[in-house]
């Protein structure tokens, strides 16, 4: 998706978009977004393997796994009602963990290899997330074809005028 | 464009409805003389009347409960250990306050630490932030204390002691034209010092010339394999150059509000209460330069505010296919550099080139070990880390 920031309406639509799929517009764990520029290589990608979306009552489990079993953590959601029992979840002591760690583990951080595409989150296997990224890849390097370059000759002629007029 | 003309320079096309970032200079003092430091330094401190001012401020306009960072910084905040203490209580007696919506912060030179800090952060949730450039050699010639002395040993300690009681101490490393190809070396050093959470920042307003920027890529290519290595040895660490470009590329791009929110969703506020976009452009705290607002005279911004970057204006930039990928947004990088929030440097742009490319690759080569990054769709690199610590 790609949004015409002089565009005021278009970003408001946008923006409500985002953000009505997350608590209080803003996000409970992690970034619990799409990327903006891959949306459709997602979708097209979770059409073709067939992907499931995680059920929510698995997002609550999944999250609370994070503080038995660190190593298959986190979770994303978007339901108020989710969100204030994850809330209260995360309240719970952390062994050894100071406020960073706890910071980190509230902000969810699935260990395993996922895609987020229209607020839900699909699981992937490990071969699954390798095609993924390859595919994701291809289509960066058709973007980082078009490179430009900010020459330092201008911006010392640029500097030079600065620092004379300050 | 000269620096006098900055002021209305971007467009405030998405003003937010609460802020999400304070930092709160409890003092402008500091121990220290470091070659690099934005922050004129003076004895001024905050008192707890301003102080509560800025907490209101803070509050009212985070309505929604949503997530509240508050830093505290300076000079060095924590040579004002006991208003510290005064300002949290502040902060936490607020009928607004939620603790789990809300993060503090010190960022510290980590000449000042003992267990009754140490202790007060624990229980209260506070994060806390060392800065350190490096080894002995180039922590003591960038880093000195006022008498000239190299605070290298001081920080060290504080290091090693401070991660006795938070494991995942994020430590920042600041490199200019003089220190940037013994980069390598820095990350060397922190992370045989136990470091696993490592912020890399440029000096935005060192002469950067162009045989710099020629040694970017090598530079960077270096970290590149040794985050590489550190994965393969089922001990990554964060190194945030490296992570948060990765982030970036397999999530197509920066968000909007991901992107510099200087005057709309960020504020710094100086000792006596003065208002400005960013921590970087307090300066000399003078009303001034930079300043958008008095939060203690009620004087703020609402208007006048137009200062929120969403993207460089370089025609160079609108077109470049890296645009997306790249930081030409940070309104104090280019403000520093160029003498404009919306214009980027040839430095800038020189580096975010090379870092893109570089975290490109790594994703690449990373694929073909089969090392999944897949966390880092999802923006939380760090959990790698933490993983690497709960096995610790």
């Amino acid at each position: 998706m790609s949004i015409n920031i002089n565009d005021l309406e278009a970003l408001t639509d946008y923006l409500n978009y985002k953000f009505a799929k997350i608590a209080n517009g803003r996000p409970v764990g992690g970034i619990p977004k799409d990327p903006i520029i891959s949306e459709k290589t997602v979708k097209e990608f979770i059409l073709k393997k067939n992907l499931v979306a995680i059920p929510l009552d698995k997002k609550i489990q999944y999250f609370q796994g994070a503080f038995d079993a660190p190593a298959d953590t986190g979770a994303i959601v978007n339901n108020t009602d989710v969100r204030s029992k994850l809330l209260t979840v995360a309240e719970k002591p952390v062994a050894a963990a100071d406020s960073l760690t706890k910071q980190i583990l509230i902000c969810g951080g699935i260990k395993y290899p996922h895609l987020h595409c229209e607020g839900e989150i699909y699981k992937l296997t490990n071969d699954q997330w390798n095609q993924f990224a390859i595919i994701a890849l291809e289509e960066l390097r058709n973007k980082f074809a078009k490179v430009n370059t900010i020459s330092f000759d201008n911006f010392v002629k640029f500097a030079e005028v600065v620092e004379e007029e300050v | 464009m000269t620096i006098k003309e900055n002021k209305s320079s971007t467009s405030s096309f998405f003003i937010p409805k609460q802020i999400t970032k304070c930092i709160l200079f409890v003092t402008q003092e500091c121990n220290l003389r470091c070659q690099y430091c934005y922050i004129e330094k003076k004895d001024a401190k905050m008192t707890l009347e301003v102080a509560q001012k800025v907490v209101d401020f803070m509050f009212q306009k985070n309505p929604n409960d949503g997530q509240l960072e508050i830093g505290f910084f300076g000079g060095e905040p924590l040579l004002e250990f006991e208003q510290i203490k005064q300002i949290v209580k502040l902060i936490k007696n607020h009928p607004l306050y939620n603790s789990s919506k809300v993060i503090m912060s010190i960022t510290s030179n980590g000449t000042i630490f003992n267990k009754e800090i140490a202790d007060f952060m624990l229980s209260n949730d506070i994060v806390f932030c060392i800065s350190c450039d490096g080894p002995q050699e180039i922590q003591n010639t960038t880093r000195k204390y006022k008498n000239g002395q190299g605070s290298a040993m001081a920080v060290e300690k504080t290091i090693q002691e401070a991660l006795q009681y938070f494991p995942l101490l994020p430590v920042n490393a600041v490199y200019s034209d003089k220190t940037l190809k013994y980069l390598p070396q820095t990350v060397d050093y922190l992370v045989n010092l136990g470091v696993k959470n490592i912020y890399l920042n440029p000096d935005i307003s060192a002469k950067w010339k162009q045989e710099h920027a020629e040694q970017f890529s090598e530079v960077y290519g270096v970290l590149a394999e040794k985050y590489i290595q550190f994965y393969l040895q089922g001990k990554p660490k964060f190194i945030s150059l490296i992570d948060g470009k990765i982030s970036i590329i397999l999530r197509g791009g920066y968000e909007l509000f991901e992107r510099c929110r200087m005057g709309s969703g960020e504020f710094a506020f100086g000792t006596t209460g003065n208002v400005y976009p960013c921590e970087r452009l307090v300066g000399f705290d003078d009303g001034k330069t930079n300043c958008i607002g008095n939060v203690v005279e009620g004087t703020i911004m609402p208007s006048s505010c137009k200062i929120v970057p969403s993207a460089a204006t370089n025609v160079e930039c609108t077109q470049c296919g890296f645009s997306e990928y790249c930081m030409n947004w940070c309104g104090c990088t280019n403000y520093h550099s160029t003498g404009s929030y919306d214009k980027v440097s040839a430095f800038m742009c020189a580096h975010e080139r090379a870092i893109i490319n570089v975290a490109y690759q790594t994703v690449q080569k990373m694929n073909e070990y089969g090392i999944n990054l897949s966390h880092h769709v999802q923006g939380t690199p760090l959990v790698n880390v933490a993983t690497d610590f709960s096995k610790s």
